[in-house]
């Protein structure tokens, strides 16, 4: 194995979000403003996950240097589609829940056109490039807007992103503008019960010179329920941050305006408030689009952990943004964007905030009923594990094989999965289709790329020893070659229930192996699995303060 | 791979210029972002660990506010803050015994084998670890991670050389 490009590979897969780096930001001016002001600044640690707010520029600046590897996350989003029917159908997320994917069907099904309202932005300088911009469908539930645009514009890369960030964004409803910038601050204000539910202007690229993009709003109450309502986005420009210093596309501010009318998406609620332990629920609203859950954390917790999911343990997708506001008696109130709800969708939703960083417990559990419209207290054995589950051969049917192909490994979880086969043989078009019960589940193809196809196996087991652990296995310089597939979409995969694998080969048609699954493996983070120690790093104290102190 | 290709060579992407002007935040975030992620991914092999020492070392920069003369004394600076702040994570965790630091949590792997090498580099010694945290995730040069491991860049090559060793006999 190279250890530099194995390293390499996992830096490209994990490189620091964007909600990360925007909220970094958004924390390094926070202190840096309280100093000047000579202000004590609460110092508890905020998590990121805390600070979704809208993108500011230099975030996006940021991101869009450090988004060169997003190609190798979801390589989808690199790829050029050919754009056929709406935005909403084309658009991708990347990896994500089956609940999320329902929300985005849900948005294509429930959109209508938004009729003839392009816009012709020109170049706003020397090196930047004109820009046709349109919004092509819209979606009103009476809660929840969203637009999906395209933008046509030349000499691109696959990086381009709206700025949203100065005085002129804004999103106005009816004419009333819903966002106010501050000059002295740099920063925005929302009105109230206003937010955007996207988490940044992303524009994912369809054609050559062709991007769409999302974006989606809770209205406030006065704007809700209407049978008509007039929406006008407003940008500072286009972005383009490919590679090196963010290059202007286009920093001409423009307007987008759609009117849209209310459609007959049903938009269910919760109203609280249910106060448990110093965590007060206060209110929940789902549409099949998306879904919008608020409540209160006292000030006496250390960032707790807000977990959100199906009772069944699914999630329902983050929707990539959030909102905190400080209270004035200490503490906050959190406002969290996931993926919609279906009308009959008659899971209960689980909602826990684990205190991880002192008792390690969940200090409180709310179980939401949509159905119902109510809202009760839970306990922490409420919150399921999200489906996860294993399959492996067995080492000793991957040592005798040596020709014909063979799944070595096969791992499901949601938003993820995937599948490894072996072969004696070179790389062939293969498709392999997971059946359950003589149904079909799901398909995927293999690709001859450095990522699909391997020239050098691995394999991993964990074996059950007759004390319950699990012993880890591995068998290495396997003499054949290996395949890694990803299933798009696993529809209803049963996980208590075996399953069945069927290669087959593209060009001909014939298959060529069926395997039959059961699942063998436990959960990764099983406690009963036995890791060689690891060593107490923990030796000594470091010198960091005399670096500071050198360095500064 | 030939160690002493990799010896000096700049693996993170950033090419090296001096700058005379102090950077912004943004500017700051954007040239040691990755530095600082990557080596605290390696280190507390969990993304949200990695997520908490990321905002933890740039409010410390914040906070502190040190000069460089250029940007491989701010890599240095942010390598060694992250190492450092990464021991009092894992300090802090012990401390409490909340939440077992579960390998490779969160983290998104391309293919089994990198997952493999994640967790074994964990099984390290912290010397051999070290090394290979800073060079090959952190992409410092060897004398940069001299600078943060406090010793010469000749130790830090020997070590590089057996800690790859070490490794290589891991995974196989």
């Amino acid at each position: 194995m190279n250890i530099e490009n194995s390293a390499q590979r996992i830096l490209s897969a994990n490189s620091p979000s964007p909600e990360l780096l925007e909220s970094t930001l958004e924390l390094m001016r926070e202190t840096s403003w309280a100093e000047l002001e000579q202000a004590p600044l609460c110092q508890k640690k905020k998590h990121v996950g805390l600070r979704r707010l809208s993108f500011s520029v230099s975030a996006v600046a940021v991101v869009m240097v450090l988004l060169i590897g997003t190609n190798a996350l979801f390589p989808a989003f690199a790829e050029s589609l050919p754009f056929i029917g709406g935005v909403f159908e084309a658009f991708k997320r990347g990896a994500v829940s089956d609940n999320m994917r329902d929300a985005q069907n849900s948005l294509n099904n429930y959109a209508v056109p938004a009729g003839e309202n392009t816009v012709q932005v020109p170049a706003g300088g020397l090196g930047q490039s004109p820009v046709n911009i349109s919004v092509d469908q819209v979606y009103y539930d009476g809660v929840f807007v969203y637009a999906g645009l395209i933008m046509e514009v030349d000499g691109c890369s696959d990086t381009v992103y709206s700025n949203n960030w100065g005085k002129y964004y804004n999103v106005l409803l009816n004419g009333d503008p819903q966002v106010q910038w501050d000059e002295e601050t740099g920063d925005h204000a929302s009105a109230e019960g206003f937010a955007e539910t996207t988490a940044s202007g992303w524009w994912q690229k369809v054609e050559d010179g062709k991007y769409i993009s999302q974006r989606g709003f809770r209205v406030p109450e006065k704007y809700q329920n209407l049978d008509c309502l007039d929406v006008t986005l407003c940008s500072q420009g286009i972005e383009d941050g490919a590679a090196g210093p963010t290059r202007m596309i286009n920093n001409t501010p423009f307007q987008l305006s759609f009117a849209v009318e209310k459609n007959e998406a049903v938009v269910q609620n919760i109203s609280g408030p249910l106060e448990i332990n110093g965590v007060t629920f206060l209110s929940a609203e789902a549409s099949p689009a998306g879904s919008i859950f608020s409540f209160e954390v006292s000030g006496r917790y250390n960032n707790p952990l807000r977990v959100i999911r199906f009772d069944d343990g699914r999630g329902l997708g983050d929707a990539g943004a959030g909102k905190t506001a400080e209270l004035a008696g200490g503490g906050e109130r959190q406002t969290w964007f996931m993926g919609g709800l279906q009308p009959d969708e008659d899971r209960k939703v689980v909602l826990g905030l684990l205190d991880k960083n002192d008792t390690g417990e969940y200090i409180s559990v709310f179980v939401l009923d949509f159905q119902k419209g109510t809202v009760e207290a839970g306990t922490p054995e409420d919150i399921k594990e999200p489906p996860y589950a294993r399959y492996v051969c067995g080492a000793e049917n991957v040592e005798s094989l040596t020709d014909g192909l063979l799944v070595s490994d096969f791992e499901y979880g949601e938003a993820k999965n995937c599948l490894w086969l072996l072969t004696g043989s070179d790389y062939q078009e293969l498709t392999v289709e997971l059946w359950q019960d003589g149904q079909w589940v799901g398909s995927a193809v293999t690709q001859n790329d450095k990522l699909h196809w391997s020239h050098e196996p691995h394999y991993m087991e964990y074996v059950h020893q007759n004390d319950g652990s699990w012993t880890v296995e591995w068998v290495t310089d396997i003499p054949l070659n290996q395949y890694m597939l990803s299933f798009d979409r696993l529809q209803g995969l049963d996980t208590e229930r075996p399953a069945l694998i069927k290669v087959i080969d593209r060009d001909i048609g014939e298959v060529l192996l069926e395997q039959d699954i059961e699942w063998n493996q436990p959960r990764h983070n099983d406690p009963g699995i036995i890791h060689p120690e690891v060593e107490d790093d923990i030796t000594k104290e470091s010198s960091y303060d005399a670096v500071s102190s050198q360095a500064g | 791979m030939d160690i002493s290709q990799t010896a000096g060579k700049e693996l993170s992407g950033q090419q090296y210029e001096p700058h005379a002007a102090p950077l912004t935040m943004d500017e700051v975030v954007t040239v040691y972002s990755r530095t600082v992620y990557a080596i605290a991914l390696a280190k507390t092999g969990t993304r949200e660990d990695a997520e908490d020492v990321f905002q933890e070392i740039f409010l410390s920069y914040v906070r502190k506010r040190p000069k460089f003369e250029d940007e491989r004394q701010g890599r240095v600076w942010f390598s060694r803050a992250t190492v450092y702040c990464c021991k009092m994570l894992w300090r802090t965790k012990k401390r409490h015994e909340t939440l077992p630091m579960e390998a490779a949590e969160g983290i998104e792997f391309t293919s089994g084998e990198d997952r493999e090498l994640l967790m074994e580099l964990r099984n390290l010694p912290k010397k051999h670890r070290e090394v290979l945290e800073l060079i090959y995730f952190g992409g410092l040069s060897t004398g940069e991670a001299a600078k943060v491991l406090g010793c010469s860049p000749n130790a830090v090559r020997i070590r590089l050389s057996r800690a790859r060793t070490a490794l290589e006999k891991r995974l196989k």
